[in-house]
């Protein structure tokens, strides 16, 4: 299982480019995750998560790939041309296909992964004491559902 | 003068080889539209070009997705049999949602060995496994739109009739149905295809002046619509069976793609059995884009015509075909079952366009564009464009739906052309090389 | 880094470099986009137009308005942003790049904006849309205040709408609630309250109970005239709490002037006054007289004016006491505790009208007004969020009409209970 999955990283690392960052920091400077989550480390950025696979860490199992907004900041700022946003997704959909995470969130309508559970959580506490049943479906089937109710 | 269209294209194409999955991007140099124009003439020229891989070619116009009335229409061309060539009109947002995912014309070759959906999703083509899409159109469409973030704006789904390669096959437009009479269902069933999923991410720029033009020229079409049963009053074939129903069951109106006329109604009729002495029952309902499938229908039994419709939506078998096998006095269940039966045979065979009196409009030229576009005589016309088939041929090379252009025949060529350019002298041009291009294809 | 220096560095957060801006007032007739999904014919023009404003192309994926179509049911409708009294997409912004200016459009500021998404997830109507293959968020800022969408959509089913609410009822309301307590306290001393029910009398329900339970035979003139309140109820709802209770316009007005802090939970709940009405019936059946109507607030105020009044300094305590509990919620006694509001909910359960909210033109979770003035809370919040219409409990409501009144967009009515609850196809659709 770790040999296969280690053939899938290198491609999923290929494919975004993370072979060439150079651990400049532009990406953990511009995360927005440092507003978001008081443990806000250099380990959720871009560029730790790199530096785990290269690494050779356990990155699959590892929860730091769920913090990430997929904002895709990052990749704006990176002068190596690495996309952050195609790293995390890939790695985040190798981690479902091995089963390597329990915890994921997905749309109660069409069973979708939408949002990371620590996004998810941020929001939830954001908005305080409002309830949250629309927060549990992607927003596609929230505006259908919306539709079905108001049209 | 040389008037170019490319402006109003990403003069792109894309070729899709089922036969081995391949998938390409071909740029389309602008002479192409420079002398072809566009829609169904630059259809059939690229029709020729792959005619060997009997090709289906989905097609826009110059004016598809623009700021003129209408400007939905997709067209599907190809070799009927017969080796005619036919065009099928797609209306909703077809026509856009192709254009605007950057593929002006998807030329389809070859054959499938497995059931395949094509899907053109964030401006990314791809061909994936569908042997899950089964059994009748609304369960088809759930699988294809569950999807989340990647749900497809619109959808072209062939249903049971075109998996049986009947010859009545349609390929339907979401659950709306079509205006394909012509066997393009059976023609993308027999590729394997069981359905095409649109999603577009870009965008074409179109003048803006148009924007301002689009205003005054809907509030004026607005003034002469008055009725949902609009279309079918004014169309040859249909009737005031179908005209009746239509107001009894009228719901709610609908429109395709800027389209001033919402000539799409929804007609709504209580599910079968749901209702008992203290409740209204359950209703269902059933949008009307074939009118003159509902007016044979109607015809032959104005009772149910409704409930019927959707059943043969459901199957993804052409109405009007289905009409003409029904008897006028068997219970509903009983001329369900018998369209089920119909949609599952392959062999069996009816000639539609035969049985009704097409009278002022040309046999010939209606089933080159599909026979399914309601047989409006253009009255009242301003310009050369005066038949129907001259007026469908304008619409289907400009990307505007027919529809709109034979209800209201003063719409002249250069009001249209207008919508893209401001410069007189251009739209002269530009008339001058869209004439020629409607001669070509009404020459086939 | 020299310890020393290390020391002195603070950590600076968001909330130093971009604080969120200070509770102002809200406007009170903020610009909106209005929407009738029965004209909506699906044609999409709005997404055209506004994609053209956005991204100077006809691209529908880049508009921030998104038509939406059922086909199942032949419905449509347009996805956009409502521009939240209190927007849920502004608290939940990292990088606080969302204001709402004094105008009360909602705005992005792309300055700060890093495209996180997160905005639409925290929208009931996930409002921004996300353009697909860039990931920008675009959302709907009402063109600076001339939208294009309204101006070209072909049906007439978007309208840039101010609100207009009816305004009026509570000037008719006040002079009735004032009136009814001059009657009832200064001219009719007593009136109300049983326990010195003179020669008119229009007994207080749950003093009349007590009575019965009391001295265990019942006097049918008085229990006649008790019933003519039940019955007015029946027919009208807590329309006694609302507009005639002397003590309900007390704590009105010293609702309108405490400061709320909240009440603790143990004490919120509906059913207490339940207890206390069978507390005091219980009571007086096994005491002989009337315990509750010693301590009732109302009949301390009925019989408190003048020499006929009984007056007696603790009793007068009382009043104050129990109106401190307006430091907690509005209307809180009559929530909670009032049992004379029990016996009229009992009666308003079976009630002949009824308060609707959620018509099709509500801005559910955008506006939320109504549930915000309620003086009973009984106005769902949850299911406004939810985008759906809340049940009103008739038993709870007092028909004050504070929200028919404050509804800008004449989505707050009144009606008969077997009407339909949700109010369907709004035909007659007229703005002032």
């Amino acid at each position: 299982m770790k040999m296969k999955s280690a053939k899938e990283i290198r491609d999923i690392m290929t494919a975004s480019g993370a072979h060439s960052c150079v651990e400049c920091g532009r990406c953990v400077a511009v995360c927005p995750m440092a507003e978001m989550y008081p443990n806000f480390s250099i380990e959720m950025s871009p560029r730790g998560v790199i530096k785990k696979v290269m690494m050779g860490e356990d990155i699959l199992a590892d929860e730091y790939i769920w913090y990430c907004t997929e904002c895709n900041a990052g990749t704006d700022v990176c002068p190596a041309g690495v996309s952050d946003r195609d790293l995390i997704k890939g790695l985040r959909q190798l981690a479902i296909q091995q089963g390597t995470v329990k915890d994921i969130r997905t749309c109660t309508c069409c069973g979708e992964l939408f949002a990371a559970l620590h996004v998810m959580d941020f929001i939830t506490e954001r908005l305080k004491d409002e309830p949250k049943g629309y927060l549990e479906m992607c927003p596609a089937c929230r505006r259908k559902v919306y539709l079905l109710r108001n049209a | 003068m040389d008037v170019l269209m490319t402006p109003f294209y990403n003069a792109k194409m894309a070729l899709v080889n089922l036969e081995n999955s391949s998938v390409e991007t071909i740029d389309l140099p602008s002479e192409l539209f420079a002398e072809h124009t566009g829609g169904v003439r630059l259809s059939t020229v690229l029709l020729e070009r792959y005619a060997d891989n009997a090709p289906l070619v989905f097609g826009t116009g110059p004016l598809t997705g623009s700021f003129a009335p209408a400007s939905c229409l997709m067209t599907a061309s190809f070799y009927s049999n017969g080796n005619k060539v036919v065009h099928v009109p797609f209306m909703l947002n077809t026509g856009p949602q192709l254009k605007f995912s950057g593929i002006d014309f998807l030329v389809i070759t070859g054959r499938s060995e497995t059931p395949v959906i094509i899907e053109l999703i964030d401006n990314t083509i791809r061909i994936t496994p569908g042997d899950t899409l089964a059994g009748d159109l609304s369960k088809r469409e759930d699988l294809l739109l569950a999807r989340g973030r990647n749900c497809p704006e619109i959808v072209l789904l062939t249903g049971n009739a075109a998996d049986n390669s009947s010859a009545h096959a349609c390929l339907s437009t979401g659950l709306w149905g079509s205006l394909d009479k012509a066997s393009l269902g059976c023609a993308v069933g027999q590729k394997n295809i069981r359905a095409i999923a649109l999603k577009a991410a870009g965008g074409i720029r179109f003048p803006e002046h148009a924007i301002e033009m689009s205003g005054p020229m809907a509030s004026a079409l607005k003034n002469q619509y008055s009725t949902p049963q609009f279309v079918v009053q004014k169309s040859m074939g249909s009737g005031e069976a179908a005209s009746q129903l239509i107001k009894k069951h009228f719901k709610k109106a609908h429109a395709c793609y800027h389209c001033p006329f919402p000539c799409m109604s929804y007609l709504e009729f209580p599910q079968a059995g749901s209702h008992s002495l203290f409740k209204a029952g359950k209703k269902q309902g059933v949008f009307l884009l074939d009118h003159e499938g509902f007016a044979a229908l109607s015809k032959k039994r104005p009772a149910d015509a409704v409930v019927l419709l959707k059943h043969c939506i459901e199957n993804g078998i052409d109405p009007s075909a289905a009409a003409a096998g029904l008897d006028q006095t068997t219970p509903t269940e009983e001329a369900c079952s018998h369209i089920d039966l119909f949609a599952s045979n392959h062999s069996a065979s009816v000639d539609t366009a035969d049985s009704s009196d097409t009278g002022a409009v040309s046999l010939e030229f209606y089933r080159m564009f599909g026979s399914g576009i309601p047989r409006i005589v253009p009255t009242g016309s301003a310009d050369e464009y005066d038949t129907w088939e001259k007026k469908t041929a304008l619409a289907m090379t400009l990307g505007i739906c027919p529809i709109l252009l034979l209800c209201f025949a003063h719409i002249r060529a250069e009001d249209l052309l207008a919508f893209l350019w401001s410069d007189a002298d251009v739209i002269a041009a530009a008339k001058e090389k869209l004439a020629h291009a409607v001669d070509a294809v009404l020459a086939g | 880094m020299p310890e020393a220096a290390q020391k002195q560095v603070e950590y600076i957060d968001i909330k130093d470099l971009r604080p969120l801006p200070a509770k102002k007032k809200l406007p009170r007739h903020p610009p909106v986009i209005v929407f009738n999904p029965s004209k909506c014919t699906g044609c999409s023009t709005c997404e055209m137009v506004c994609s053209n404003r956005n991204v100077d192309k006809v691209a529908p994926a880049s508009s921030s308005i998104k038509v939406l179509r059922n086909e199942e049911e032949g419905k449509n409708f347009a996805a956009l942003c409502l521009h939240c009294r209190e927007p849920l997409c502004l608290e939940a912004c990292p990088t606080r790049a969302i204001d709402k200016d004094d105008e009360g459009i909602v705005r992005i500021r792309r300055l700060f904006c890093v495209e996180c998404g997160i905005c639409t997830l925290a929208c009931p109507e996930s409002a921004p849309m996300v353009e697909p293959v860039t990931g920008k968020i675009r959302k709907c800022d009402l063109c600076e205040g001339d939208p294009l969408c309204v101006k070209h959509c072909p049906e007439g089913a978007l309208h840039f709408y101010r609100g207009k609410a009816v305004g009026w009822i509570k000037y008719l309301r006040w002079p009735v609630q004032l009136l009814s307590f001059l009657l009832l306290v200064v001219v009719l001393v007593g009136t109300f309250c049983y326990f010195t029910a003179g020669v008119v009398s229009l007994p207080c329900p749950t003093g009349t109970l007590q009575n019965i339970a009391a001295t265990k035979h019942i006097v049918f003139a008085s229990a006649g005239a008790a019933l003519v309140l039940i019955v007015l109820t029946i027919l009208l709802g807590r329309a006694f709490c609302g507009w005639v209770c002397p003590f309900g316009f007390f704590l009105d007005l010293v609702g309108s002037v405490v400061p709320k802090f909240g009440l603790p939970k143990f004490l919120k709940s509906r059913m207490i006054k339940y207890g206390i009405l069978g507390g005091a019936i219980g009571g007086a059946a096994g005491l002989g007289f009337q315990p509750f109507c010693t301590v009732c607030p109302i009949g301390s105020i009925c019989r408190s004016y003048g020499v006929s009044g009984v007056l007696q300094g603790a009793e007068l305590a009382i009043v104050p006491a129990i109106a401190s509990l307006e430091l907690g919620q509005r209307r809180s006694w009559c929530r909670y505790f009032c049992p004379v509001g029990a016996v009229l909910a009992l009666a308003a359960k079976i009630g002949l009208i009824k308060i609707v909210i959620g018509a099709k033109q509500c801005k559910k979770f955008s506006c939320m007004q109504c549930a915000d003035i309620c003086p009973m809370g009984i106005i769902d919040r949850e299911a406004l969020r939810e985008g759906t219409a809340p049940k009103i409990p008739m038993d709870e409501c007092i028909l004050c009409m504070r929200c028919v009144d404050t509804c800008p967009y004449s989505s707050a009515k009144i009606r008969f209970r077997w009407q339909k609850t949700i109010p369907g196809e709004v035909k007659a659709w007229t703005y002032s």
